[in-house]
């Protein structure tokens, strides 16, 4: 923590060093929250990279008293969120969903390796039906491990909101699951828990 | 199960309590009387399940990390949009620059047309004529300019304004010409590269 505010001032100063480590620290998580966003591999590289090119312009308006993976995946999230926007569909069904175009490969693979396949895709699938701003506390909450007002700060938005949009989120979810599992899709939870051997 | 979720839907006073729940902000008491509602409700208590199962699936999901070589593809990224700016910046000086310099060179215009119009007479007329008409079109010329140099220094005396703008003149000058070696330079690099490639 000492040392990130050490970087956040050199960084400051214009030490583009110091910025490539407060790159290489949040890298992961920066990257996860595109991918869970927007779905694929290459928008998610996109996203990543901008939201920290962001970050760097915006520099100074970081509150050091704020904690700075909430600053920066508040800026990684809203700039995913005007993304899906500006991609004129919020909700599509699991009909119109691609097919998967993340890092999976042609080739066989081991047991294991396509439960977590299938699995990726099945919470790709899900959180594909969700609308943005629906999907960013979902993820926050999941991936993250933020309370309500950490989620709540990161969305600007209070914490009651940000009870309904999980609470919402989850029955959504819930029927996507549902609908899935009826229409016997390959991507659900049920055929990951097939391939686990029932679970 | 899943029919059941669709067949009958939760009661609702129930519903948001289950999300609550399972983020582990619902009180004591309440929780209990949603494990008891839970018990006589079948549609709550399928809903109640497939939540849970949703939930395994996201908890147990993990971070995806970018490929390698994220942190130089970003820093690469930056240096491509700061030179840019740099450029935009640079373009925007030497336009503000070129507008401030027209008037000038408009004021400026008079006075150089007169010593070209003498130089013209000069060369047509008998040479008898030359020598006086070039030493009087001389002094014109450094009576000219040394009045125009004691107007400016007045006017910069007098008036504080005209030193802004003079300032800023000169401020439009040197960022130009800071831009034009950027942009020069930038323009050689490429080849330089090259050479070295």
């Amino acid at each position: 923590m000492e040392q990130e505010q050490v970087w956040i001032q050199q960084a400051l100063r214009g030490d583009k060093e110091a910025f490539t480590r407060l790159i290489e620290a949040y890298q992961t998580p920066v990257y996860n929250l595109a991918y869970r966003m927007l779905g694929n591999a290459q928008e998610a590289e996109d996203a990543a990279q901008e939201a920290f090119i962001r970050a760097y312009t915006r520099l100074r308006t970081y509150d050091p008293t704020r904690k700075f993976a909430s600053w920066l995946l508040s800026i990684a999230s809203h700039y995913c969120i005007d993304r899906l926007r500006r991609r004129r569909f919020n909700l599509i069904s699991l009909e119109e969903l691609p097919p998967w175009q993340g890092i999976a490969s042609e080739r066989p693979q081991p047991e294991e390796r396509l439960i977590e396949n299938q699995k990726r895709d099945a919470v790709q699938s899900l959180l594909a039906t969700l609308p943005p701003h629906y999907r960013a506390p979902i993820i926050l909450r999941y991936w993250y491990d933020f309370s309500y007002r950490e989620i709540a700060e990161v969305m600007n938005l209070t914490e009651s909101a940000i009870k309904s949009r999980l609470h919402r989120a989850r029955e959504m979810l819930v029927r996507a699951a549902s609908q899935a599992d009826e229409d016997k899709m390959p991507t659900t939870i049920g055929a990951v828990q097939t391939a686990r051997g029932g679970g | 199960m899943t029919s059941n979720v669709q067949a009958s839907k939760p009661c609702p006073q129930f519903s948001e309590q289950m999300s609550l729940a399972l983020d582990h902000q619902l009180g004591a008491a309440a929780e209990r009387e949603l494990r008891e509602h839970l018990r006589t409700c079948d549609a709550c208590q399928a809903q109640w399940d497939a939540l849970q199962r949703v939930e395994r699936l996201f908890t147990t999901a993990p971070l995806i990390s970018p490929p390698a070589g994220f942190t130089a593809r970003v820093s690469a990224r930056l240096v491509r949009r700061e030179s840019r700016q740099h450029i935009v910046f640079g373009a925007l000086s030497l336009v503000v620059g070129a507008l401030i310099l027209v008037p000038v060179a408009l004021a400026s215009a008079g006075k150089i047309v007169r010593p070209l119009y003498s130089l013209y007479l000069l060369m047509t007329t008998p040479a008898a004529w030359r020598g006086l008409f070039v030493i009087t079109e001389l002094l014109s010329l450094v009576e000219s300019v040394l009045n125009a140099l004691r107007l400016t220094i007045v006017a910069c005396i007098r008036s504080p304004g005209v030193m802004v703008c003079l300032t800023y003149n000169l401020a439009v000058l040197v960022l130009t010409a800071l831009w034009l070696r950027v942009l020069i330079g930038r323009l050689l690099r490429p080849v330089s590269v090259l050479r070295q490639a």
